[in-house]
């Protein structure tokens, strides 16, 4: 059977530049990995980036623009904002703000929502029942309002914005967990490994939660942007990060009413979060092909 | 006799015939064994659902004798796999109820067993093999973990001793360079070679009893024989015992020593397979034989047996083959059969043995 691989191989779509380079950076998580990178190290050392304090109205400068652009000037590269402060130097410390907010939040959650969402799916029964009615419950309920009102009674902090956020977030986890938990517990592998003398237990953590991780993954890198925007919504309500620290949604809350004069104000923080929400995304997509068996070799 | 086994037996050599080792020459081997390896008596499970309690495994007993391959054939929903899992018990708790019974391995009842005292009985003393190869492994893990798992359990091996135990089972099973192999994934393998890794771990801690639940039905013929061959020989080398599970009549001919037939949760005939094919005593075994096809005496078209079987949640009283029953007489309907012994070897449950 002589036949050349070009006569049986299917003829390949042709790419778009743009698909191109998006397959390329799917297939090399080294710009999002560096863009992260970046961003982690900006976090870290903010202090020692940052030309000003970011409080500091300095001599009420309003609205300067940045250095690029005309009538700015290098003293404030990015320009200043409604109250004079430095956009870069708020962007440079609200970085710290919002990595850690979105981060530990998602975290939280995510941790509190696989657990549940294993517990209900695996063992179901009524405490199953109750988990997922709480979940719908969850779903239906405006989630702000809720982080709201826990906010305000519990009063604005620091710590209280991760709490608030990182509670109200578990819900999606619990209900992808619980919907693929369903059909892998009826595979048959985990018969075998009940047959191989595993507890409940390991055969959840070891044999199931393997299964979901890659999901959650995903999930999770989608999340993280939601968090950071919904930090920003609470900060715009007042019940968030309390107003003179910075933080990218508070600045983007705070710079909307001038977007039309002094667009810088939003502008940097929202290229700042959208930075960060595609870094996530492409490197959720490589993790997931990663850590799948049954693609591996794609990427060698 | 659960001793280590060593890695020059004749199973590693592979130069024996794939597809004719006679039936005949097993036959003498497990006739003068000790005692049943499982005995099953008057095993009943029901399932409560939303429509209703139905008895899916009513009045079930059998036994399996050490080196002897017992086949529980019946059509689909007869509650083959339920005996099955309830043997392990592994059945879910709901909606699965265990009415009564005993389940005697080695002498020992698994139902009065708790958890933990099952558990070290799974695995460790009973192997299964289920249908489905595509989800009997767990993708995320390769070939080596999932084998080495109940001997990390039930044996304590770690390290070398460990890894030289998995690609032992591998090569007993026949697999191609199971050094190698030991590394790869299940997706990597095809249908019939994880079938075969599937067997490693029912074999892994040198089992009496395999239960296999359609161990060959997603295979394809060729690799059915030679599964099929492969666990015969096995069960020659090792003498274990074999409770198999299927509906093909041409599985049954080529692994079983004796056969029970099962209808509506109950066993209507159990014989030696000489008997179930050439002289069955119950109606729906011999309706059963008359509806396997046969290529030599070709009428142009099936038998099949009229009817459906009843549903587990219609309560009947009577024999529960009797709405389909071509020899149906008036008693049939009124009263279950008790079971007669025609012969060694041979009850059945009908009002005409009686």
């Amino acid at each position: 059977m002589a036949v050349s691989e070009g006569a049986i191989g299917l003829p390949r779509p042709q790419a778009s530049r743009a698909q191109k380079a998006l397959a390329f950076l799917r297939r090399a998580p080294h710009l999002p990995l560096l863009i992260l990178v970046v961003y982690a190290l900006v976090a870290v050392f903010g202090p020692w980036l940052a030309s000003y304090d970011p409080t500091d109205i300095g001599d009420m400068n309003r609205h300067a623009p940045p250095m690029f652009v005309a009538g700015g000037s290098s003293a404030h590269v990015l320009g200043t904002d409604h109250l004079g402060r430095d956009v870069f130097s708020r962007l440079v410390y609200g970085a710290r703000i919002s990595l850690i907010i979105g981060v530990t939040a998602t975290t939280m959650g995510a941790f509190l929502g696989t657990t549940l969402g294993l517990i209900a799916g695996y063992f179901g029964g009524w405490v199953g029942n109750l988990i997922m009615r709480v979940v719908d419950a969850m779903l239906a309920f405006p989630v702000l309002l809720l982080a709201l009102v826990l906010a305000v009674t519990i009063g604005p902090s620091f710590a209280t914005v991760i709490l608030v956020l990182g509670i109200l977030s578990w819900s999606g986890y619990a209900r992808l967990v619980r919907g693929q938990v369903l059909t892998l517990r009826n595979k048959e592998f985990v018969l075998l490994a009940q047959i191989a003398g595993c507890s409940p237990w390991r055969i959840i953590v070891q044999h199931i939660l393997p299964n979901v991780v890659s999901s959650i993954i995903v999930l999770a890198t989608l999340q993280i942007p939601g968090v950071i925007l919904a930090e920003a919504s609470l900060s715009f309500l007042g019940a968030g990060i309390p107003p003179p620290n910075p933080s990218w949604g508070s600045m983007i809350a705070q710079g909307r009413t001038y977007v039309t004069t002094a667009w810088w104000t939003t502008l940097f923080p929202g290229v700042a979060i959208a930075g960060l929400v595609l870094s996530l995304n492409l490197l959720g997509d490589w993790l997931r092909d990663l850590w799948d068996p049954r693609i591996q070799g794609a990427h060698r | 006799m659960r001793g280590k086994q060593s890695s020059s037996n004749p199973i590693c050599d592979g130069h024996r015939d794939e597809f004719g080792v006679g039936y005949a020459m097993q036959g003498i081997g497990y006739a003068m064994g000790p005692g049943p390896v499982l005995k099953v008596e008057d095993l009943r499970v029901s399932f409560s659902t939303r429509r209703g309690v139905g008895m899916a495994v009513n009045g079930v007993s059998f036994e399996v004798k050490k080196g002897e391959t017992l086949g529980l054939v019946g059509e689909s929903g007869c509650g083959k796999s339920t005996v099955a899992l309830s043997i392990m018990k592994l059945l879910p708790r709901p909606p699965a109820k265990f009415e009564g019974g005993r389940v005697l391995f080695e002498g020992e009842d698994l139902m009065a067993m708790d958890e933990e005292e099952v558990r070290s009985y799974r695995g460790r003393h009973i192997g299964m093999i289920f249908q489905d190869p595509m989800s009997s492994l767990n993708p995320v893990y390769n070939i080596n973990f999932q084998v080495a798992e109940p001997l990390r359990i039930h044996q304590g091996l770690r390290g070398s001793a460990l890894v030289d135990q998995v690609v032992t089972l591998l090569r007993r099973m026949r697999i191609p360079a199971p050094e190698n192999r030991a590394r790869d994934y299940p997706h990597q393998f095809s249908g019939g070679m994880r079938q075969r890794v599937v067997g490693s771990i029912a074999l892994s801690c040198e089992p009496e009893l395999i239960i296999a639940d359609e161990p060959t039905t997603a295979l394809d013929a060729t690799i059915q024989a030679q599964y099929l061959n492969l666990l015969r020989e096995l069960q020659e080398d090792t003498g274990v015992a074999i409770l198999l599970i299927t509906h093909d009549f041409s599985v049954v001919a080529k692994m079983c020593h004796r056969v029970a037939v099962m209808y509506a949760g109950t066993i209507v005939e159990t014989a030696e397979v000489e008997t179930i094919f050439n002289n069955p005593a119950h109606p729906y075994t011999q309706a059963l034989m008359a509806a396997v096809p046969d290529i030599a005496a070709w009428k142009g078209h099936l038998s099949p047996i009229d009817g459906s079987p009843p549903s587990i949640y219609e309560t009947h009283r009577g024999c529960p083959f009797a709405p389909r029953c071509a020899v149906v007489q008036d008693r049939c309907r009124e009263e279950a059969p008790p079971e007669t012994q025609r012969a060694k070897e041979h009850g059945v449950r009908c009002w005409l043995h009686v």
